[in-house]
C-alpha cells in the first residue's frame, strides 16, 4: 500500500516535467530535447538563489520561473521558430545541440558534483491511516495537479488558450484571424519551460541533480506523455501517475535495480497495444 | 466586389495568399488602403481590416462553433464590436447558433463554409478575400452562400475568387482572369460576357 501511494504521489513529480514536453509537442509538433536541461537549468537558478538569498527553495521559484521563461521564450520566438519553418527536423537537432552545450556550460560552472536542496521538511515523513509518506512527495503532488487545472483551465477558458489552441491545429489559418502564431510559440515554450524548471527544484528537494540529471528525466517525461497520449492534459497526468506507480511497484517487487528495467517494458507494452497512448482521445487540445 | 475567375492552377489561391500575408509576393508592391502592406506580417493586415476566408475552408475541426467566431474576433480591431458582428454572422447564418455548441469538425461541408465565412467577417473586415467558397458543396447550398455573400457585399468589399464564372460574375462590379499567374482579361461583367476570348480562356480550349 505504501508503494502504491508513494509511487502515485512521485507520479506527480513526472507529471510535472511531462506536462512541458506535451504542450511544446502539441503545439509546435516539436520534440524538445532540451526539456531536461530547462529543468536542471531552473534547479541551479534555484540553487543560486537559495545559496546566494538564503531563501526557501519553493520560494526560489519566484526568481527561477521568471528567469527561465525569459530565457526559453526569445529562444523559441528567435531560433527554433525560423527552423521549424524548415520541417522538425531542424528544431530538433538544435534542442539536441541545446542540450549538449548547456550540460557542458552547467558542467564549466558548477562541476559535475550532485547537488541537493536540504530542508527542514523535505525528507520528513509523516503517517495517513498507517501509510509513511514522504513530504516532499506530496508537495510535488499537489503542485502537478495545481499544474494541471490550471493547464487545463488556461487552454479552455482563456482567450489565449483558444488562439493557442488553434494555432495548433492550423496555425496559417490563426494567422488570418490576427493571431501572432510566433509569439504563441514563445509563450508555449516558455510556460513549458518553466514548468520544467519547477520540476528541477523538485527534483532537488526530492533526490540530487546534476548538469547530466535532465537526460534521465526527459526519458520519463517522453514515457509520461507516450503513455498519457500526445496534447492531453487530462492524459499526462493519468501517464504520469501510471508512470510513478509503475516504477514503484517494480522497485518493491523486484528491487531497485529493475525501477528502469520495467519502465521500459511497460513503455513498450503500452506502444504494442495501443499505440496512442493508453488515455489517448481522438481530439487533441 | 471585385472577382477573379481562372482554371485550376491560374494562381488564384496564391493571389489570395499574398493579399492575406500568407505569402510573399516574388516581385512587385502591395498596398491596402493608400498603405504598403508588403512584407507585413498576416496577423497584422487582419488589423487594418483584411479578412481572408480560405480555400477549402480550414475550420478549427476540435473548436466549437462558438469558439471558431471568437477566433474570428481575436484581432484588436474586433474586438469591441464583437457582439454586433456576432448577432450580423447568426443573421446570415442562423444554422450558425444552433449548433454553437457543437464541434465544427461534425458540421457538414455547407455549414463548415458558412462558419469560415461567419468567422472571417467576425473580425470587422473592410476587405474579404473569398477564396473558392462555393468549391464542393450542393448546388442549393451554393445558392444559400451566395445569398449571403450578395448581403455581406452591401456592407464590406468583397475580392470574390472561384472558378465557377457565372455565379461570380453577376454581382462583381469588376471581373479579372487568371491565365497561368498572368491577367487574361480585365473589365466589367458586360464586357467579360461578350468578349471572343472567354471560352478559350476559361476551357482552357481555342473555340
Amino acid at each position: 500500500m505504501e508503494t502504491i501511494v508513494n509511487g502515485l504521489l512521485i507520479g506527480g513529480l513526472y507529471t510535472t516535467i511531462a506536462l512541458g514536453l506535451s504542450l511544446v509537442f502539441g503545439v509546435m509538433r516539436l520534440v524538445n530535447l532540451a526539456h531536461g536541461e530547462l529543468l536542471v537549468g531552473g534547479a541551479y537558478v534555484a540553487f543560486f538563489v537559495v545559496s546566494h538569498g538564503h531563501v526557501d527553495p519553493l520560494l526560489s521559484l519566484v526568481v527561477a520561473v521568471p528567469v527561465i521563461f525569459a530565457i526559453a521564450y526569445p529562444l523559441q520566438r528567435f531560433v527554433l521558430e525560423g527552423l521549424l519553418i524548415r520541417g522538425i527536423e531542424p528544431a530538433l537537432v538544435a534542442t539536441f545541440g541545446i542540450s549538449i552545450v548547456v550540460q557542458s556550460l552547467l558542467t564549466e560552472a558548477y562541476s559535475g558534483n550532485a547537488r541537493s536542496f536540504t530542508t527542514g521538511y523535505a525528507d520528513d515523513g509523516f503517517s495517513v491511516a498507517g501509510i509513511d509518506v514522504r513530504v516532499i512527495y506530496m508537495i510535488a503532488f499537489a503542485i502537478a495537479l495545481a499544474l494541471v487545472a490550471a493547464t487545463e483551465l488556461g487552454l479552455r477558458r482563456t482567450r489565449f488558450g483558444t488562439a493557442l489552441r488553434a494555432a495548433a491545429q492550423d496555425a496559417d489559418t490563426a494567422r488570418t484571424m490576427g493571431v501572432n502564431v510566433a509569439h504563441v510559440h514563445g509563450v508555449t515554450f516558455g510556460v513549458a519551460a518553466a514548468m520544467a524548471a519547477i520540476g528541477g527544484v523538485l527534483v532537488g528537494l526530492a533526490y540530487s541533480f546534476t548538469p547530466t540529471t535532465g537526460q534521465g528525466y526527459l526519458l520519463r517525461g517522453f514515457c509520461v506523455v507516450v503513455l498519457g497520449g500526445v496534447g492531453s492534459v487530462w492524459g499526462t497526468l493519468a501517464g504520469g501517475l501510471a508512470l510513478g506507480l509503475a516504477e514503484s511497484v517494480a522497485a518493491d517487487q523486484l528491487g531497485g535495480a529493475y525501477r528502469d528495467l520495467a519502465v521500459y517494458l511497460l513503455f513498450i507494452a503500452v506502444l504494442a497495444l495501443r499505440p496512442g497512448g493508453l488515455f489517448n482521445r481522438r481530439v487533441a487540445w | 466586389m471585385v472577382a477573379v475567375v481562372g482554371a485550376n492552377g491560374a494562381g488564384k489561391t496564391t493571389l489570395s495568399r499574398v493579399v492575406s500575408g500568407l505569402k510573399a509576393p516574388q516581385t512587385g508592391r502591395l498596398a491596402f488602403a493608400g498603405r504598403d502592406i508588403t512584407g507585413m506580417a498576416p496577423h497584422r493586415r487582419v488589423e487594418l481590416g483584411i479578412a481572408h476566408c480560405q480555400e477549402g475552408r480550414r475550420v478549427f475541426g476540435e473548436l466549437s462553433v462558438r469558439e471558431n467566431l471568437d477566433m474570428g474576433a481575436y484581432a484588436r480591431r474586433a474586438r469591441r464590436d464583437a457582439a454586433a458582428a456576432r448577432a450580423w454572422v447568426h443573421e446570415l447564418f442562423p444554422i450558425l447558433a444552433e449548433r454553437c455548441r457543437q464541434e465544427a469538425g461534425l458540421l457538414s461541408g455547407g455549414q463548415q463554409q458558412m462558419l469560415a465565412i461567419g468567422r472571417a467577417l467576425m473580425s470587422n473586415p473592410r476587405l474579404l478575400v473569398l477564396d473558392e467558397a462555393s468549391l464542393g458543396l450542393a448546388p442549393v447550398v451554393v445558392d444559400q452562400v451566395y445569398a449571403a455573400i450578395d448581403r455581406i457585399r452591401e456592407r464590406v468589399a468583397v475580392l470574390l475568387i472561384e472558378q465557377t464564372v457565372f455565379k461570380s460574375l453577376a454581382a462583381a462590379g469588376h471581373v479579372y482572369v487568371l491565365d497561368h499567374g498572368e491577367v487574361a482579361f480585365a473589365g466589367s461583367p458586360d464586357e467579360f460576357e461578350s468578349s471572343a476570348d472567354l471560352a478559350e480562356v476559361y476551357f482552357g480550349t481555342a473555340g
